[in-house]
């Protein structure tokens, strides 16, 4: 083999795997962009004056500081349920549903960004009130865009959120916080560990830690198993 | 026309292989990032809080004076900062009670305690219902444990669920059916009360990580527990539809990076 017959090929590879790199990494930015999260971080200093911003004049205006203001939120406290009885008594409503909508928007005090779900429920395995066939509950974060181009973003490191169109099972309490309707608003009644999928493949999926009791014991467990647990347990406390 | 199929798969080849190692080192880093992190720091983005002095030495300021608690909460709270202030060695931070606050301790009801990092307009707290304070003087210890663990999430600790392993101050409150508060720390407390080694390690890593300019939430990358010691990372797409202002959250795409272990760094 002489390597000078093969030089212009491999110079032919080198050059094709550039432009084949090239557009792709072209085709990876400009997808990028277009999410418009790639955006270089603030800095420490720039996050400090947005944070006091906030405090005094709301999160739009901190927005406005740095072009966007992107924070974390959590819906956890430091009592967590030590199984679905405990997970029960504490909610209102326990129900089988699908999410029909969800708009994230802010909040009405103007300091935070709250998403509003509408859940369509299909069987309401617990509730000691009447309730209607649609309720809405509230959950902390989401995104939101103003005309101007900036955009406030709050996550919820390490929760999965319910999307619209999939089957949930949450414990659900009442959410005496500001609305802007009449219908009653409900919220995670003990946070990340009230909330599972009830997937296509017949498993729970915990949308929170896994860390917590309930989660742990029916996290991809068969989503029978958790609804009927639940059901015994009703029927059980109806005795 | 053999040789132009030949160069066109020799240079598939060579550009997936670049691909390949241009994303093992972002995973990589990704990985020791995330040790730094901990989930605590991502969930409650602590460390953000407070001023370094010109020894690096960062200070947070607290009040009580907007709490109303009692003489025995009082005390627990005081207890509690005095054990973090303990292990400043290992944090590099030191609490000071100050008119002008960082933070407050506020009496408010939900939960059993709980950090709130300002999210509705009324300042950055610790907040500490009835129920949990109505036992500080007969189950001091868990009241005070209670009141540490809520500064771990100040300081970017996250939760560790029931019995974790190593112990740690950021242990849960196990609560059953029926119970308040109260009735959960009579009948069962925490299992660990003090702050361990470990956690004033982690704060060191995490307020590090928190403080420098490069740190930002918006990397998307989030922490799914699966055990206590070791975390499963994940980079999250979340996709929205935005109009008029408001968004819709259509899809959430997990992707596996690796796994990290908070106490190694």
């Amino acid at each position: 083999m002489d390597a000078n017959t093969h030089s212009p090929h491999r110079l032919g590879h080198i050059v094709t795997a550039l432009v084949l790199c090239g557009g792709i990494a072209a085709m990876a930015t400009i997808a990028a962009t277009s999410k418009g999260t790639r955006q270089a971080p603030a800095t420490r200093e720039q996050r400090q004056k947005a944070d006091q911003v906030r405090a005094t004049s709301g999160i739009r205006a901190a927005a406005a500081v740095n072009g966007s203001y992107v924070k974390n939120d959590t819906v956890d406290d430091v009592a967590v349920a030590l199984d679905i009885n405990s997970l029960l008594s504490r909610s209102d409503i326990v129900a089988r549903g699908v999410i029909k909508s969800n708009v994230s928007h802010v909040s009405e005090d103007g300091a935070w960004v709250v998403t509003d779900y509408v859940f369509s429920i299909a069987e309401e395995l617990f509730s000691p009130d009447k309730h209607g066939a649609t309720i809405h509950f509230r959950l902390p974060g989401g995104r939101v865009e103003w005309d101007d181009g900036t955009y406030a973003d709050i996550k919820i490191p390490g929760f999965r959120h319910p999307l619209n169109g999939k089957e949930y099972l949450l414990f659900l309490a009442k959410d005496n916080g500001p609305r802007p309707h009449d219908a009653e608003r409900y919220k995670l009644a003990m946070g990340s560990q009230s909330a599972f999928e009830l997937g296509s493949d017949g498993l729970a999926t915990a949308l929170g830690k896994k860390i917590f009791p309930v989660a742990k014991k029916y996290d991809q467990e068969p989503s029978v198993t958790l609804l009927n647990d639940i059901r015994d347990l009703v029927r059980s406390r109806v005795r | 026309m053999r040789h132009i199929r030949h160069q066109i798969r020799s240079a598939w080849t060579l550009c997936l292989l670049s691909i390949l190692m241009l994303a093992l080192v972002p995973l990589t880093l990704r990985a020791v990032q995330c040790i730094a992190n901990g989930d605590d720091l991502v969930a409650h983005r602590g460390g953000d809080y407070g001023s370094a002095d010109e020894g690096g030495v960062i200070h947070i300021r607290y009040s009580l004076s907007n709490s109303g608690y009692s003489p025995d909460m009082l005390r627990a709270v005081r207890e509690a900062i005095q054990m973090w202030n303990n292990s400043s060695g290992q944090t590099n931070t030191v609490f000071d009670e100050s008119p002008s606050p960082d933070f407050e301790f506020k009496s408010e009801e939900g939960g059993c305690g709980a950090w709130n990092g300002n999210t509705d307009g009324n300042g950055d707290r610790i907040q500490i219902p009835a129920s949990t304070q109505s036992v500080a003087g007969s189950h001091f210890e868990v009241v005070r444990g209670i009141v540490a663990h809520e500064i771990g999430h100040i300081l970017a600790l996250g939760d560790a669920g029931l019995n974790p392993s190593p112990p740690s101050i950021m242990n849960n409150l196990g609560v059953a059916a029926g119970e308040s508060c109260a009735d959960a720390i009579r009948n069962r407390g925490l299992q660990t009360v003090v702050i361990q080694d470990g956690d004033a390690i982690a704060v060191n890593g995490c307020i590090g990580t928190a403080r420098s300019d490069n740190y930002s939430s918006s990397t998307d990358q989030e922490r799914d527990v699966a055990s206590p010691e070791c975390y499963d990372y994940y980079n999250v797409t979340r996709t929205y539809y935005c109009s008029g202002g408001s968004c819709t959250l259509i899809n959430e795409d997990w992707q596996y990076l690796g796994q990290g272990c908070p106490y190694l760094n």
